[in-house]
């Protein structure tokens, strides 16, 4: 194969920081993290993403026109980009701007609103006779016969070099947009979500003269969309994005008709073809193992109270025909004929089976109870804590999957849901071992995810950040209501997510945080104690 | 809190430039103020005796810091034109161009919201016209002229209206502050609130005019932008009438274009006074700025400088938080 | 008797044409379509449906009956009292047609059947809760910018079906949302309209959406309609010859090397001269 045009290694982008006057300074936060790939020469890639997917950063960074941080960017082999370049962060350094100076001539790009990327008060000849000036391809020839050409190009008329941007219809402006790109005769242009304004009929003009140009310029194409059907119309490969990382990289066809990733999956279940069916938005964008909480027959640990509580009356409002309702204490349970109240220490084994025997019924298994010391990791008398902890929250867990995993296979696959805590992904001080159990509970849900995959079983961790139950109730606010953790987890069965899920702001963050810089994520914890 | 504080620093940083910028302005003026206290032919020994009583005989530098201690202590010196402490003359007078400000803004916003609401509801070509060319005309006309006007209306068309003065003093009023509209108000003395108010409506509506025309001009601009907005035309949908759309739903969204408009103008406004009190023969700040100037009675126009750029500093910082109760979005997130 | 019928209708611009002779019909509990590209005037009829037109904008021709009822008949403030009770519309972009300094419960609240105070609360959160936003009592204090535009536009449903209306208009309500949120988004519009028993008018410019969702179909061109029929008639085999060059221009994702065939210009001159030629 030859030589890439474009590549990068590893690319990195945080996107906010600031630094300040008398304050702390302003970190931001990633939005491009791990970011390689390669473009060839005459190749249209496709960036596909939703919104804060980042592809429109990554384009721009690639264009110079937003700073890359770490990580290499080769251009025709000659690093523009190096890690030497990006090991200090100054906001006011521009010395990358002018890195690109030798192949800003080469890399193009093109914007989604040609109305506001063209300047309104210049005519579209002045517009495009700026980069044949400032590039000098000009060479003294007079500047009409280039524009004239690149009119020409684009599928316009000469006349339209006297019109100014306004009096233009859409796709027109787009084709001024696009032959003032052309103007510096690039090698590489990035089209930026440059169809998604127009009607079909313009799109298309476009798309193949995007194709034209491919074809007989040799030119290559990064083309940012979130429109699937127009990757399909248009490009040679795919590279799909979701919240500032590679999902999946490959030939079109190839991508399309065999997902790798669930992500591309989903895009594509969500993505609408124009062919009838009234059915379509029924099976919508579930996952394979969807399952619906109506008719359901549900067993929930730890039911008496805080968020098993919730769960009961939740999976009740949602219409289940029976919720086994377990606990050690079953006397605050409510009295409701669905409602079978079983009393039942997890970390019994032998109980565990029995209630399983007793619930052959049973699709859904919620794995809630769970047990929190409160205490430090060398704080004596913590070594019983310590393993109560790991009894109730990693052998109580594996003990009910074991013992119901044949139930659910037995009525046709069902799912899991082990109610863990953001606490399985980061450690707090003064709550290692809690952490620790609930680190065990995650590695289990994740094997035991594809070892029951074979047998139709959906599982899944819920791990929400602080909630505002009795177990932490020293923790500082802002506390997630229970009801709304119940609500994403019940919402995560019928959606056959097979993705964990980590419902509440500081989950969320926490969980972007560790998917691109999860040492900072560690420094931060570190200054938080319940 | 370090927000807090970062913003005490900032308004001292900024009364602390104004101070040095004053100081040495008003230095290097020509312009002798021990000559013009001096009595014709007196002798170099009254002068120096003079000098030493103002401290002019020590340094530039000596002088200045001198001063700002006083300053930092509310001690601006004596007036050399009232002999009375700078403090003492600035609180007697600040009320009377308080209230004048006061008025004149409430004017201002009164004739500017029901104009162009009037406007931007009628929407017809007649109104828009009419609306467009009275603010025209007020903007095109300074303060000052306005002032000119009205006297010379009412000296001919109203003689029984008084156009000097803060009251009538044959009427000699008892009042415990210098504040006499707002405290005649909160005793409930209605009497006397009407009197003055004869006194005080032309002043203030001079003032008035040209800050209307420019609050009229923008709040109707960004009132005919938010009547474009997609929620305009979903509200009606919803069956309100146009009238309850642009005050329910246009008004709060014109409302931070205006607001930074009118703390602007506001600073315009308050230096007008200075002429408007000169012409109305009102006993407030400015016309005491003016008296000040012509007699090089310095530690007076000193005085008054820090005390007018104490309030426009003032007024930035409420447009400020006005900005964040007027538009959620320019909050802290929560 | 249908529940929208709009008989001939004719508007103008300026004198110019912006929609010519348009007759449809939309029935109660039916989700009738209309497509075109821009300057099909697919727009410009939902808001004379609604009785929100611009005002530069003047009917010369035509009726528009809801249930039997002659809206254009009625004066301005009995249409807007009727309308805001029976209509309702859903808008295209949820950022703008949210009021930006007013809260989410506010402008839900507004909307509601007449409610005792001490209700309106509780029913504008089982309205949240009802288009499935998560936390509906957080979000009803909140303020638009604070929400994701997928929230936003479930809102703005909420907004319109909390009313009761007999009829929603639907401009574009997804084209502005990222494509997983789309389906969630078209998947409530369509199970709160089944739910409802409304008719629904969808605005859009795109034919996947409309294969999708939609019971019957309108295509229009430059103010004309060209082509009504069911909807699988018009997926699957399209009569007039600029339904098909519209299919055609259609790219999918199921397909290799669909979409990069343009309108013929030949095709958009004869729609031109025929709308010239009142002929349409």
């Amino acid at each position: 194969m030859a030589d890439p045009l474009l590549e990068t290694r590893s690319l990195g982008i945080r996107l906010g920081q600031r630094r300040r006057f008398l304050r702390k300074d302003e970190k931001g936060f990633p939005v491009l993290s791990d970011i390689s790939f390669k473009v060839q020469p005459g190749e249209i890639l496709a960036l596909v993403g939703e919104s804060g997917s980042g592809k429109t950063t990554l384009g721009r960074a690639i264009a110079g026109l937003a700073k890359i941080q770490s990580g290499t960017l080769l251009f025709d082999g000659d690093p523009v980009v190096e890690p030497a370049t990006t090991a200090t962060i100054k906001t006011r350094d521009r010395s990358w701007y002018r890195r690109w100076t030798r192949h800003r001539k080469d890399i193009q790009m093109i914007f989604q609103d040609p109305l506001s990327s063209l300047n309104p008060r210049r005519t579209i000849g002045q517009s495009l006779a700026v980069p044949l000036r400032n590039f000098g391809i000009l060479q003294n020839a007079p500047a009409d016969d280039a524009i004239d050409a690149l009119l020409t190009q684009v599928g316009l008329t000469p006349e339209f070099k006297s019109l100014y941007p306004h009096r233009i219809s859409g796709g027109q402006r787009q084709r001024v947009g696009i032959a003032r790109a052309l103007a510096s005769q690039p090698r590489l242009i990035i089209a930026d979500e440059v169809v998604s304004g127009l009607d079909v009929s313009s799109q298309a003009r476009i798309l193949k003269l995007l194709l034209d140009l491919r074809d007989t310029h040799g030119l290559s194409v990064l083309f940012i969309t979130h429109d699937l059907a127009v990757v399909r119309a248009l490009a040679d490969r795919v590279l799909v994005m979701e919240r500032g990382k590679i999902r999946e990289i490959g030939p079109v066809d190839q991508v399309f008709q065999a997902p790798k990733h669930s992500y591309t999956a989903k895009l594509l279940r969500s993505a609408p073809s124009p062919e009838y069916d009234p059915d379509w938005l029924q099976h919508s964008t579930k996952g394979p193992h969807a399952m619906q909480i109506e008719n359901s027959v549900a067993f929930v640990t730890g039911a008496n109270r805080g968020i098993g509580a919730c769960f009961v009356q939740a999976l009740l409002d949602r219409g289940a025909a029976k919720v086994y309702a377990a606990a050690r204490d079953t006397s605050a349970l409510p009295k409701d004929d669905r409602i079978v109240p079983v009393a039942l220490d997890i970390t019994d084994a032998g109980a565990v089976a029995a209630a399983a025997a007793q619930a052959g019924d049973v699709t859904l298994l919620i794995n809630n109870a769970g047990f929190n010391s409160n205490s430090g990791a060398l704080k004596s008398p913590a070594m019983e804590d310590a393993r109560r902890e790991m009894d109730v929250n990693y052998f109580g867990t594996l003990s009910m999957i074991r013992a119901f995993a044949p139930v659910l296979k037995a009525n046709g696959g069902g799912g899991i849901i082990n109610m863990l805590s953001i606490l399985s992904r980061v450690a707090l001080p003064m709550m290692g071992t809690l952490c620790a159990s609930k680190a065990a509970g995650l590695s289990l849900t994740q094997a035991v995810r594809a070892e029951l995959k074979a047998q139709g079983t959906q599982v899944f961790a819920v791990m929400p950040g602080a909630v505002d139950t009795d177990m932490s109730k020293d923790f500082p606010p802002p506390k997630l209501d229970p009801a709304d953790v119940v609500r994403a987890a019940l919402n995560g069965v019928e959606a056959g997510d097979e993705n964990d899920i980590y419902p509440g702001d500081m989950a969320q963050g926490l969980r972007a945080g560790l998917e691109h810089d999860p040492k900072e994520v560690e420094e931060e914890m570190s200054g938080y104690l319940p | 809190m370090t927000r807090f504080a970062l913003s005490l620093a900032s308004i001292g940083l900024t009364l602390l430039g104004v101070s040095v910028v004053v100081f040495a302005i008003l230095r290097l003026v020509p312009g002798d103020p021990i000559a013009m206290m001096l009595p014709p032919g007196a002798t170099d020994e009254v002068r120096a005796n003079l000098e030493r009583l103002y401290g002019l005989d020590k340094s530039i530098a000596q002088q200045y810091l001198i001063w700002l201690g006083d300053v930092v202590r509310l001690d601006f010196g004596t007036s050399t034109q009232f002999r009375l402490p700078v403090l003492e003359v600035i609180l007697d007078r600040l009320p009377a161009t308080l209230e004048l400000v006061l008025l004149a803004s409430l004017i201002a916003g009164l004739l500017a919201f029901t104009l162009s609401i009037l406007a931007v509801w009628l929407q017809t070509p007649l109104a828009t016209f009419v609306i467009d060319g009275l603010s025209g005309l007020a903007q095109a006309i300074p303060d000052f002229l306005w002032a000119l006007i009205f006297i010379l209306i009412v000296t001919l068309f109203l003689p029984n209206m008084p156009i000097s003065g803060r009251f009538d003093p044959r009427t000699a009023q008892e009042f415990s502050t210098n504040f006499f509209l707002l405290e005649s108000l909160v005793t409930l003395r209605f009497q006397a609130f009407a009197e003055l108010m004869r006194y005080a409506i032309l002043p203030a509506t001079a003032l008035a005019l040209p800050l209307a025309a420019g609050i009229t001009r923008v709040l109707k601009s960004s009132l005919e932008e938010a009547m474009a907005q997609d929620y305009v035309m979903l509200a009606q949908t919803k069956g309100k009438s146009r009238l309850t759309i642009v005050l329910g739903e246009a008004l709060r969204n014109a409302m931070v274009p205006t607001i930074a408009l009118t703390s602007v103008q506001l600073t315009f406004l308050i230096g007008g006074t200075v002429l408007i009190e000169r012409q109305f023969s009102l006993p407030g700040i400015g016309s005491a700025a003016i008296s000040a100037v012509l007699n090089r009675d310095l530690p007076l126009i000193q005085g008054i400088v820090m005390i007018f750029a104490l309030i426009f500093i003032l007024i930035n910082l409420s447009s400020n938080g006005l900005y964040k109760l007027a538009d959620p979005r320019l909050r802290k997130p929560r | 008797m249908s529940l929208l019928e709009v008989d001939t209708l004719s508007i103008e611009v300026h004198g110019a044409p912006v929609l010519r002779n348009v007759s449809l019909t939309i029935n109660a509990a039916e989700i009738g379509g209309v497509v075109g590209e821009s300057g099909a005037g697919k727009s410009m009829l939902g808001k004379a449906i609604l009785g929100v037109l611009p005002r530069d904008a003047r009917i010369t021709h035509g009726a528009i009956r809801l249930d039997g009822q002659d809206l254009l008949s009625l004066s301005a403030r009995h249409r807007r009292k009727l309308q805001s009770r029976t209509t309702a519309f859903i808008p295209q972009d949820p950022l703008t047609a949210l009021n930006p300094c007013r809260t989410i419960g506010a402008q839900l609240a507004e909307v509601l059947p007449p409610t005792p105070r001490a209700h309106r609360l509780a029913e504008v959160i089982r309205w949240l809760d009802a288009v499935r936003i998560p936390s509906a009592a957080k979000v009803a204090k909140s303020f638009p910018h604070e929400l994701s535009g997928g929230m936003r536009q479930r809102a703005l449903i909420a907004a319109a079906f909390a009313s009761h209306p007999r009829l929603v208009i639907a401009d574009e309500p997804t084209t502005a949302l990222d494509a997983t949120v789309q389906k969630d988004v078209l998947r409530l519009i369509r199970e709160l309209q089944q739910d409802t028993g409304v008719g629904l008018m969808f605005v859009t410019h795109d034919l996947c959406v409309v294969a999708k969702i939609c019971q019957s179909v309108t295509v229009m061109h430059g103010g004309r309609i060209i082509e009504q029929a069911p909807c699988d008639q018009i997926i699957t085999a399209p009569r007039h010859a600029y339904t098909r060059a519209l299919l055609a221009a259609t790219p999918r994702h199921d397909e290799t090397g669909r979409g990069l065939e343009p309108i013929p210009p030949a095709l958009l001159e004869q729609l031109i001269t025929e709308a010239g030629t009142g002929n349409g």
